[in-house]
């Protein structure tokens, strides 16, 4: 019996709250989420995918609810420790790759563990090797400025996954790629689900992407149909 | 502090070289103005400051106690005070005082008649040069040559015509080898044969009239006296050291005064001067941090995605803001060398080639030790302030507002 990593409960989120025309993102969503398991969000623009995925990644705090990440409930999390918990427990890609222009590949992937405090000789070979996983190798020197969409995307993952995180969150990573290079990030991302136990929450689009994922669920107006 | 040194460092190193150097070179501009302004205000006072030393009192000045006429045993204590290590030189000279009178027509009538400060200086022409160089400030004619007699040299001032003078009358031009009359205080009158005029700037000395030492001892019929002994040291500084040095030599009883206590009326200019230097420097200061605000806050604002990007990640906000702090006191550091070395070797070495005109002497810019401290100090506390509050103000900045 598989154990549930995430837990949502009654998560609200309104924009806006105190004008007189306030944005209802979210209305009370329900959700759990199992480890291990590599769930599709999917839902039209302006259904509140972005907004639900915000909350969960800790990137947002909402205006009511209960979320539970890896047995812990985050509302109770301070700032810093919020911090500290993103850092250590979650990753997150984001749809426009959101490296550091001025860090080349290694060390964009590096930044986690230099914020960490991990030497560079503990995490050389953890580097090494997710660079091998994400196929790109020889490519470590490489500002982001000189590599394609699809392999800024693939830095951007081994980014979010080199502290190991216990969840990791992806808002549309494949949406501005071209076909191959998403079908490249879709079975990376399959691969980490199946050979890493990774457990998966992505926003995506494309019907075509449902044959990677364990499930969808939809988003209709800030609540699950 | 690895990782902000490690953030500061790559994204100076990789960003944009364009808006690094303007950043940079705005900033050294700012210091530059700052350390211009007080440098003038320094390079007058120290101007007014070395008038005096150079061509009046040397550091140390020995006069004769106040119910005195001569200092006695002159040539003794000479060579007594020139045993010390710090003493590079000593002339002592005689003086009195006397009125000028040029007959310009050689006629008995239109004397002009100048009885300035100066009166009449006795020196010893082959060596007096070595302390005080009025040698180098003869622009008309020549220098005195060892003990010649019935000639002497004239201070622009007194001469009259060479330029603005504070004395509203002098001897209306007096030329090389034009002859002028000076009556001494005692009654003697003398004819002297101009042979060369100087101009040091300084009034008290360009009022003056100078002839041998062994011309003046006839007039006053002294032989080893002094009325005044003028010591140069190889440091200023050490004035006040060898004050009490010689005041101690065979219990001296003379009246012994550094250019420190010699320079009273200068201090006095100094002080306002020293005050608007400072005013303009906290100014200039404001101004600076002011700018360094603006430079650092735009630069901030151009890197809010980054900062969004770290905070998303999960990067303590004390590395984030510790890095961009980094950043701006490695702008403000540069700044300060890179101005400071351009006012060094750029604006100091042009004004040594060419100084200004001042009427107390010529003006070159004049960094002081504790002003550059000074400087550098508030720079830094502007570099500190305006680097902090726009980071601070950025870095705390909702993580999705950043990133957007
Ligand atoms: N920061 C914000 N302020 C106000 N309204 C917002 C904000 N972010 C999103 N919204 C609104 O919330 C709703 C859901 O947006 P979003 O979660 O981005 O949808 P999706 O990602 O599914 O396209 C939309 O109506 C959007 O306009
Ligand atoms: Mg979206």
């Amino acid at each position: 019996m598989k154990k549930n990593i995430l837990k949502v409960e009654k998560l609200v989120k309104t924009y806006k709250i105190d004008s007189p025309s306030p944005i209802l993102a979210l209305r009370g969503v329900d959700f759990t989420c199992q480890e291990g398991e590599f769930v599709g969000l999917m839902g039209r623009s302006g259904s509140g995918k972005s907004t639900f995925l915000h909350q969960l990644a800790l990137l947002d705090v909402p205006t009511s609810g209960y979320i539970e990440l890896a047995g812990v409930d985050v509302s109770k999390l301070s700032q810093k420790k919020r911090a500290v918990f993103r850092l250590k427990t979650l990753g997150y890609v984001f749809q426009d790759y959101a490296l550091i222009p001025e860090l080349n590949l290694y060390e964009n992937i590096a930044l986690p563990m230099m914020a960490l405090k991990v030497s560079k000789s503990k995490y050389h070979l953890e580097i090494v090797e997710i660079i091998r996983r994400v196929g790109l190798e020889g490519r470590e020197n490489n500002l982001p400025s000189e590599l394609s969409g699809g392999e800024q995307q693939r830095v951007s993952i081994a980014r979010a996954i080199i502290n190991k995180p216990k969840i990791l969150f992806a808002d549309e990573p494949t949406a501005n790629l071209d076909v191959e290079s998403a079908t490249v990030i879709m079975e990376l991302m399959r691969e980490l689900v199946d050979k890493y136990n990774q457990t998966i929450i992505i926003v995506t689009h494309e019907q075509d992407d449902e044959k990677y994922l364990d499930r969808v669920v939809h988003l209709t107006d800030g609540k699950f149909f | 502090m690895k990782l902000p040194i490690f953030l500061a460092y790559k994204t100076i190193l990789r960003g944009n070289k364009g808006s690094l150097s303007l950043t940079i070179f705005i900033l050294l501009a700012v210091f530059l103005n700052l350390l211009f302004i007080d440098s003038i205000f320094a390079g007058i006072a120290k101007t007014m400051d070395d008038g005096k030393i150079n061509y009046q009192y040397g550091e140390v000045i020995i006069e004769p106690k106040e119910d005195e006429k001569y200092i006695k045993n002159a040539n003794e204590f000479v060579n007594e005070i020139n045993d010390f290590y710090y003493v590079k030189s000593v002339t002592s000279r005689i003086r009195s005082g006397a009125t000028f009178f040029n007959d310009k027509n050689n006629d008995g009538r239109d004397v002009a008649k100048f009885g300035g400060a100066g009166g009449v200086i006795g020196i010893d022409a082959e060596n007096d040069n070595k302390s005080i160089d009025i040698k180098s400030t003869v622009f008309e004619g020549r220098y005195l040559k060892k003990n010649e007699i019935g000639s002497a040299i004239i201070g622009a001032d007194a001469a009259g015509g060479y330029g603005s003078s504070p004395f509203p009358r002098d001897l209306e031009g007096v030329l090389v080898g034009d002859t002028i009359e000076v009556e001494y205080y005692n009654g003697i009158s003398r004819e002297y044969k101009i042979v060369g005029i100087f101009k040091t700037k300084n009034f008290d000395v360009d009022s003056a009239l100078i002839v041998t030492k062994k011309e003046l001892n006839s007039v006053l019929g002294t032989t080893g006296e002094a009325s005044e002994i003028i010591v140069r040291l190889n440091d200023r500084s050490l004035s006040k050291k060898a004050v009490s040095d010689f005041e101690s030599v065979q219990d001296a009883g003379y009246e012994i005064s550094d250019w420190d206590e010699k320079l009273e009326f200068g201090r006095s200019i100094n002080k306002s001067f020293d005050m608007i230097g400072g005013i303009l420097r906290i100014i200039g200061s404001i101004v600076a941090g002011l700018v360094i605000f603006i430079i650092i806050f735009v630069d901030i604002l151009n890197r809010r995605k980054q900062i969004g990007i770290m905070k998303a990640i999960g990067v303590p906000q004390i590395y984030i803001t510790n890095s961009y702090l980094i950043r701006g006191m490695f702008y403000t550091s540069v700044g300060m060398i890179l101005g400071y070395l351009c006012m060094e070797y750029c604006v100091i070495a042009y004004f040594e080639k060419n100084p200004i005109d001042f009427p107390m002497g010529w003006m070159v810019p004049y960094i002081k030790i504790e002003s550059l401290k000074m400087s550098i100090i508030l720079f830094t506390i502007a570099g500190f302030v305006g680097s902090f509050l726009p980071t601070i103000r950025e870095v705390r900045k909702k993580i999705l507002d950043l990133m957007r």
